[in-house]
This record gives C-alpha cells, sequence and structure tokens, in this order.
C-alpha cells in the first residue's frame, strides 16, 4: 500500500498558497496520532490537473474570489465522483465573503449545493471523538471575522459519504503554524484533521 | 293445515328454489363459455369471417340462447320439486323411519285420523338429508359460473384493460371494449408528434414508426396508433401512462423526462418499446474577450474596455459583466463588488456584451485586485434557467516597491532563534556585571566574566552546528577542526568568513540554490551564511574578551553577534511566493508521540464492491445480440433498453445502438452497427507504458 501524501489543491484564481504550514502540520499530526503510512511532504496538485486522480483528499484554502477555470470544474467533479474528497477552509473565517460566496458557488456549479452537516456525523467520531462537532477555533472565539463560532460545517453529500467539506473557522489560521511548535500546546488544535484524514481514507 | 303438511311444504320450497337457482346458473356459465368459444372461432376464422363468427351481437344472442336452453332443461329435469307428494315420497325415502307415515298423512281420506301418524311425522328429523339434497343441487352450477368467470377475465382483452385501467389509467381513459385476442396489433402503424417547449421557438416534428424520440426536455411527445384505446397499456418508465381515444385512433402523450426513459406500449400479447432520450439545454457559454489576460496596473486610474462574446444553444436572455475589488492583505480583506454592461438578447443564439469600466471611479488603492468575469443567462422556461460564466480575469494595481521585495510568507521560527534570545540574555548579564564591576574584585569580576565567556562558547558552537550543518549537512563539522580552535585552517591559522564559507562551498560540491540571484559576486552558500558566520566571529571575539575578565571591551562583539543573528533571522523569513517552504516532517521523531485522548473511531461499515457500469452494459449487449437468431423483436426491445441506460454514460454506445436498433425494425442488415456497439462497449483499447508482470504462463 502507497503512503498517503496529503495534497493542496492549486488553483488559477485567488491565492491558493495562503496556508503553507497547514500541509506539514497536518502530516505530523497523522504522524503522531496514528499508524497511518504518510509521506513527509505535502503535494501541491494543480486542480485541472489528472494528478488529482493520485490523491484521496486535497485541500484548498485562500482568502481571495474563488473562480475555477472550465478544466478545473469538470477535474474537480470527476474527482469526487471517483471517491475523492475535497476539504475547503475560508481563510477569512466569516459566511458572506467573497471567498465563501465565489467558493461555495463553485463548489455547488462543479460537485452539487452545500448543506450543513450534523454535528453527529461519522466525520466526529473518524478517530477522535467530537461530540460537539466541529471545534471551535481561536479566531471564532476571539471574534475575528464574521463574530460568530460557526456551530457546523458544511458538505456536499454524495450519498452518505462526505464529498466536499467547507469550513468557515479558518483552521487555516488555527493550524497555520510549524509542527515543532505543537509542543507548546496544551491540548493539540490539529486532532481535529486526523479525523479529517482518516474520513477521507476510510470512508 | 296440518302439521305435517306444512313442513313438507316447507321442505319442498327450499328443494324448488334450488332447482331455479341451479337453473340460471347453469345458464349463466353456459351463455359465459359459449360466448368465449365463438369469439375464439372468430379469432381463428379472421377479420376475413364473416356471419356468425365475426358478428359480437350475434354472438352475444346464441350465447344467451345456449343459457337458456340449458336453464329450461335443468327446470324440466327439477319439476318434480314443485309437487307435494313427490317430495313426500322423496322424504320417506331419505328417512326411511317414517315406515310411509308421511305419506299417510299427508293423504286428505286419513287426514287427522290418527293421532300416532301426526306424532310419527313430527319425531322424524329430514334436515341433513335436505342439506346434503341442495348442496348437491348448486354447487356444480356455482364451480361452473366462477370458471366460465375465471376464463373471461384472463382471455378478454377489455376485462383486461378494466382491470388495468383501475390501477393507472385516470377514468377519461376509453372505456373496455372487447378486442379479439387475435387481432392484428394497434401498435403499428405509429406516429409520434415532438412539441418542443415555447421559449425554444423550434418547429414540431413528425417521426413515423420511431424507435427513438430525442427532444429537448419539456417537449411535449403525442403518440398516435389506429384503433381504439381498449385494452392498450402504456408505461414511461416505472410510472403507469394514460391511453386515450380520440375519434378512431388512440393517443398516447407525455412530456420529455429530464433522464432517459422507455415507453413501454402494450396491446394484449403485442409490445412495443420506444426510447425516449432527452436533450439538455446546454448552458450559455461566455467568454471575455477584453481584457484577454491578468494584467498589472502601475496605477489605479483610467478606463477599461471590457467585451465579452456569448452563445448558446436554444437562446440567450441576458447577461452582464462582473467585478469584484478586493482589498487587503494577510488576514484582513475587503471587498466590494458590482455589474456593468448589463444587456439582453432576446432569445438569439450569439451575442456580445461592452461596457466601459472606470478604475478612478473604483477608488482602488495599491495592492487591490479586480477580479472581471461575464455572465449570461439563457431562456430555459422548462427546467430553470441556466447561466454560464466566463474565466475571470484579475487587474491587480501593483504596491509601491513590490519589484524591489519578494512577498513574506509567515514561516517557522528559524533555529537562529533560540541563539538570539540566549544572545540578549548573555549581553544583560555582561552589561549587569559591568555595571557591578566597581564593587567586585578582580578575582571574583573574572570569574563571573568567566561564566559567561563558558555561555557565550556554548552558544558560539550551537551556531557553529547551524553553519556547518547547513553547508554540509555535518552538523559536528566545528569539532572537526578542534574544540578550542574551532575556526582555524589547517595551518592553525584563523580564517576568515568568506574563507571559511568558501571551503565550506568547496566541501559541499553542490552549489546550493544557484538559481536564485544574489548581490555582488557572492555565491548563495556565502550570502546565506554569511550573517551567521559574522556572528560566529564576533562570539568568538566577545568570548576571548569575556575570558580574561573584560565584559566592557566584549560587548561590542556581543552586539555585533547579535545583529548579526537578526539580519540571519531576517532572511530566514523570505520565501518566494508560489513556492512555500518544504517543512519535512520528522515521521520517526513524532510518530505515535502523541496523546491519544478522546480516541474513539467508530467501525464503519464496508461498501459494496463497485460493479463495472461498463463491464455491465458490455455483457448485457452480448446477451442481446444472442438472443437475435431465436427472438429478434426481443433483441431488439433488449438493445432499445440498453440505450435508454447507456445514453447519458455512455453516449457513443447509445449511438450505434441506436443505428442497429432503426437497422432491425427496418429489416436492414445490422452487422455494422451491433460492431461499432461492441467496440463501443469495451471502451477504448488501454495501452501501458510497461509490459504486465509475467502471469506464469503464455
Amino acid at each position: 500500500m502507497s503512503e498517503f501524501v496529503f495534497a493542496t489543491a492549486q488553483y488559477e484564481s485567488g491565492d491558493w498558497d495562503s496556508a503553507p504550514l497547514v500541509p506539514p502540520n497536518i502530516i505530523d499530526s497523522v504522524a503522531r496520532y496514528t499508524g497511518i503510512e504518510v509521506a513527509p511532504t505535502g503535494a501541491i496538485v494543480p486542480l485541472s490537473s489528472s494528478d488529482l486522480f493520485r490523491y484521496p483528499l486535497v485541500y484548498a484554502t485562500g482568502h481571495l474570489p474563488v473562480r475555477f477555470t472550465a478544466a478545473e470544474r469538470a477535474n474537480l467533479r470527476t474527482f469526487t465522483e471517483r471517491g475523492g474528497m475535497l476539504f475547503v477552509d475560508d481563510h477569512n473565517h466569516d459566511i458572506d465573503g467573497a471567498f465563501h460566496k465565489t467558493a461555495s458557488e463553485e463548489i455547488r456549479a462543479a460537485v452539487g449545493p452545500l448543506v450543513q452537516l450534523p454535528n453527529s456525523h461519522a466525520l466526529y467520531r473518524a478517530f477522535f471523538r467530537f461530540p460537539d462537532g466541529p471545534p471551535a477555533t481561536s479566531h471564532e472565539l476571539n471574534g475575528w471575522g464574521d463574530n460568530l463560532v460557526h456551530a457546523h460545517l458544511q458538505a456536499v453529500m454524495h450519498g452518505d459519504r462526505v464529498a466536499v467539506l467547507y469550513s468557515n473557522k479558518d483552521y487555516s489560521s488555527e493550524w497555520g503554524y510549524h509542527p515543532d511548535n505543537k509542543r507548546f500546546l496544551s491540548v493539540d488544535n490539529t486532532r481535529f484533521a486526523v479525523n479529517i484524514v482518516v474520513y477521507a481514507l476510510t470512508r | 293445515m296440518s302439521p305435517a303438511r306444512r313442513r313438507v311444504g316447507a321442505a319442498r320450497a327450499a328443494l324448488a328454489g334450488s332447482v331455479v337457482a341451479s337453473a340460471a346458473l347453469w345458464g349463466l356459465a353456459i351463455s359465459l363459455l359459449a360466448w368465449l368459444a365463438l369469439s375464439a372461432i372468430a379469432g381463428v376464422a379472421g377479420r376475413s369471417a364473416s356471419g356468425l363468427a365475426n358478428a359480437p351481437g350475434m354472438r352475444s344472442v346464441v350465447a344467451l340462447a345456449a343459457g337458456v336452453a340449458v336453464a329450461t332443461a335443468v327446470l324440466r329435469r327439477g319439476r318434480r320439486a314443485w309437487s307435494l307428494e313427490a317430495v313426500a315420497l322423496w322424504l320417506e325415502e331419505q328417512v326411511p323411519a317414517l315406515r310411509y307415515a308421511l305419506v299417510t298423512a299427508l293423504d286428505a281420506r286419513f287426514a287427522g285420523a290418527d293421532p300416532a301418524l301426526e306424532r310419527a311425522v313430527a319425531a322424524a328429523r329430514w334436515e341433513r338429508p335436505l342439506r346434503r339434497a341442495l348442496a348437491r343441487t348448486l354447487l356444480p352450477p356455482l364451480a361452473a359460473v366462477a370458471a366460465a368467470a375465471v376464463l373471461t377475465w384472463v382471455l378478454t382483452p377489455g376485462v383486461a384493460m378494466g382491470r388495468n385501467g383501475e390501477r393507472g389509467a385516470p377514468a377519461r381513459s376509453a372505456p373496455a371494449r372487447a378486442t379479439s385476442a387475435d387481432a392484428p396489433s394497434r401498435l403499428a402503424p405509429l406516429r409520434a408528434s415532438v412539441m418542443p417547449p415555447a421559449y425554444s421557438r423550434e418547429p414540431e416534428q413528425t417521426l413515423h414508426e420511431p424507435s427513438t424520440i430525442a427532444a429537448l426536455v419539456g417537449a411535449r411527445v403525442v403518440l398516435t396508433g389506429r384503433g381504439s384505446a381498449a385494452g392498450i397499456v402504456a408505461a414511461a418508465g416505472d410510472a403507469a401512462a394514460a391511453v386515450a381515444e380520440i375519434g378512431s385512433e388512440w393517443r398516447l402523450e407525455l412530456a420529455m423526462p429530464t433522464r432517459a426513459a422507455a415507453i413501454r406500449i402494450r396491446d394484449r400479447r403485442f409490445e412495443r418499446i420506444i426510447v425516449l432520450e432527452p436533450r439538455a439545454d446546454s448552458v450559455p457559454v461566455t467568454t471575455l474577450t477584453s481584457p484577454p489576460r491578468d494584467t498589472v496596473f502601475r496605477t489605479p486610474g483610467g478606463t477599461l474596455g471590457l467585451t465579452a462574446d456569448a452563445q448558446d444553444d436554444i437562446g440567450l436572455s441576458a447577461g452582464w459583466l462582473e467585478f469584484i475589488v478586493s482589498s487587503g492583505e494577510g488576514e484582513s480583506f475587503s471587498f466590494r463588488s458590482g455589474t456593468v454592461g448589463r444587456g439582453t438578447f432576446g432569445g438569439s443564439k450569439r451575442g456580445n456584451l461592452r461596457a466601459t469600466l472606470s478604475l478612478d471611479a473604483l477608488g482602488l488603492k495599491a495592492g487591490d485586485v479586480v477580479h472581471l468575469r461575464a455572465v449570461v443567462r439563457d431562456n430555459n422556461a422548462v427546467s430553470g434557467v441556466s447561466v454560464g460564466y466566463s474565466e475571470t480575469r484579475t487587474l491587480r494595481i501593483a504596491r509601491l516597491g513590490e519589484y524591489d521585495s519578494v512577498a513574506v510568507e509567515g514561516a517557522p521560527p528559524p533555529e537562529a532563534d533560540r541563539s538570539e534570545v540566549s544572545q540578549r540574555m548573555l549581553i544583560m548579564l555582561a552589561e549587569a556585571l559591568e555595571r557591578r564591576r566597581q564593587s567586585l574584585s578582580r578575582t571574583a569580576l573574572t570569574g563571573e566574566s568567566g561564566r559567561i565567556a563558558r555561555d557565550q562558547a556554548r552558544l558560539r558552537r550551537r551556531v557553529g552546528e547551524i553553519i556547518f550543518a547547513r553547508l554540509g549537512g555535518e552538523g559536528s563539522a566545528e569539532h572537526a577542526h578542534g574544540d578550542d580552535d574551532a575556526a582555524s585552517g589547517a595551518g592553525g591559522r584563523r580564517l576568515t568568513p568568506a574563507e571559511l564559507l568558501k571551503a565550506a562551498e568547496a566541501a559541499t560540491g553542490s552549489g546550493v540554490g544557484e538559481a536564485l540571484d544574489f548581490e555582488g559576486d557572492e555565491t548563495p552558500v556565502v550570502a546565506i551564511n554569511r550573517p551567521l558566520l559574522e556572528a560566529y566571529n564576533a562570539m568568538w571575539d566577545a568570548e576571548r574578551e569575556l575570558g580574561v575578565g573584560e565584559p566592557r571591551r566584549a560587548l561590542p562583539h556581543m552586539r555585533a553577534a547579535l545583529a548579526a543573528i537578526q539580519k540571519a533571522r531576517a532572511a530566514e523569513r523570505v520565501y518566494l511566493r508560489g513556492r512555500p517552504p518544504a517543512v519535512v516532517v520528522d515521521l520517526d521523531k513524532v510518530r505515535l508521540g502523541g496523546k491519544l485522548e478522546n480516541v474513539g473511531a467508530e467501525p464503519r461499515t464496508p461498501r459494496a464492491d463497485a460493479s463495472s457500469p461498463a463491464a455491465a452494459r458490455a455483457a448485457r449487449l452480448v446477451a442481446a445480440i444472442g438472443l437475435l437468431v431465436g427472438d429478434p423483436r426481443g433483441a431488439s426491445d433488449s438493445l432499445a433498453l440498453l440505450r435508454v441506460d447507456a445514453v447519458e454514460s455512455a453516449p457513443s454506445l447509445a449511438r450505434a445502438l441506436g443505428d442497429a436498433i432503426e437497422a432491425l425494425r427496418a429489416g436492414r442488415d445490422a452487422t455494422a452497427a451491433l460492431r461499432s456497439a461492441r467496440r463501443a462497449a469495451a471502451g477504448e483499447p488501454a495501452s501501458r507504458s510497461q509490459l504486465l508482470r509475467w502471469g506464469g504462463a503464455w
């Protein structure tokens, strides 16, 4: 079995590379808590490339408006239809910003409409238990962004499987630090990322 | 009337009633069977037959006459049930214990003469034999009627239509009327009228003997055939469809669904399958022709001409150009949006949009980004308006001095950070020692200064490790030169930073980062590590001064070392945009080192193996082709149903199947079309860049 490679989506518009430290941090957590064979560095994959199909989970983030090209849209549709999972995180941590509006519009056009993911979903029990749903980020608790603590994540479902996981919670900022600094945290705030990876690999 | 006469009268009434009922039932059963038999004779004789066989009215008269005749015969046979004496004698026969007391009691000559006769009759019980007689009389004709009814139900199309009509057809469907079981099919000839949705402005089409009907989603499809609607059953997909009768024709009307479906129309033993192939209204396409590419403006002013082309397969409704202005950087962005150049196309298939965007009016600032795209919508009034978008162009206003620097991204804390903090602490300790210098003895001053010197030496070695690890991956390279003479050359001479770096670069032999540009003639190795080398040498000097108890003379070197570390730290934070820092996680170090709290992964339900739709289609095609010899009509229907499934997922297979079905129905040779279908079902030939592994046998 080949090792898991954490992939970041590179799309034509926007600042897709706004959170370069999230991938190594998640890779660190996957190795720290699970026995999953994981590559020590992440990969960057253009959303319009056929290389996309080599990765079971692809992470996308940014601050700026998202406009997929026709090739990106078609590729993303095929990717999710073939069982891939896209994790999109709004780096602006708001609900009515340009990233949210444009990204959700593009996701709807490419894959399907986003619906609220119930906090009892299997994603929150895929490895660690999160009985209250998605963990809040410090940005939400500080009142930054839209001044809200988002109670739910959103998703595009293919049957009972999450094809696209969408977050307004700005995990990209919350997890955007060097993994060596994880030792300063009393509770590792990247544990939820492990659930996302395990869910994408097993469901 | 004597009691005996009353009891016998009651028995006579029951027996007579059973005879009448039996006669009626036998008459009904015989009538039904006769009508069925005559209908069968008429079917065998065909439409050319005349007279009795082919005249429904005459068949009914004959059947009724047969029933009346049989009923009359039954009544005649049971006529003794009307005679009181005959009934009494029958009862004497059934109850021998009466010993003719009943017959005697009914005789007028002896009526009331002997009370013993009345007692004997009163004591007699004949209810049981009477019930048996009634059952024997009634059950056979009841069974005959039931059998005749079942035969009529099964064999008569009119009755079958009524049954199906209860299940799916609305009340306005034609009433059930008998159609001969062997009459010709009413499913041929068949005519289809296709009326596209009004918004498409396409003309109505008429198809004769269609096997496939392709039309826009929402189009009205009307199938018409000759004859009454009685007994014709239709279903589109899984839903029943109503067949109506208009004049001398039957008519089936339905809307083109969004997904391919098969219409099954059944007339007795005849069946016809027609594939409905919906054509979706395409999403309109628009291209932003101006500006043709992403652009960076030096100043946020002037006007910009915007143009876009648009087209649609049916007709365009409206369009506009949309812009979003994003301002800010880092974690703080704000957005504005708007539209310009809104226009209507009046249902034409092609059009263009033009507008002028004033950058001055947008109030742009340095660093702002304008995102532009064209949006067009069509007229689809059936399944909803479709909206098409162009590619997005971004126009960026340059930041002042952005060409002199590179974007700075967040970075991991560089290794030198730890040294920097410690160097600050050493400086503070040295400054504090210098302030207390007057109050300390020379010995105490030298002792405390020596401790700071040892810390400074420790720090110098750490910086040295960083430098040598970077240059050659050998963290202890400094020690190769001797712990006390770390930066000495082979001849014991202390090297300058340039000499040391040059030697290090020669040792690595790699010329790290040659693609990057640096000032002057310095190689990347020298340029990147120069600040740390300067810090390293300054620390060395500070260590020497501290070692002899001269913190005042050491402090300038210590501050120089701090400044150099600061410089190195700043350099560490520069990353080229688009090339994020490649952090390599030390997996072996962190593997399973986390605290496993609140872990509770639930077992997952395994998914069923995914079957290959292409393989299933290929197997169905082979099976359908296998039917061609023995059951060509079944083969054609199987191909039609396969085509329904292939319309969306395998269009090339669907096309080939359509050709094959047309050929089969027209009686032409379908070999070429079926060959194409098999190729399409098998898919494109797979090519591999290398040979497969040997499987153990040739």
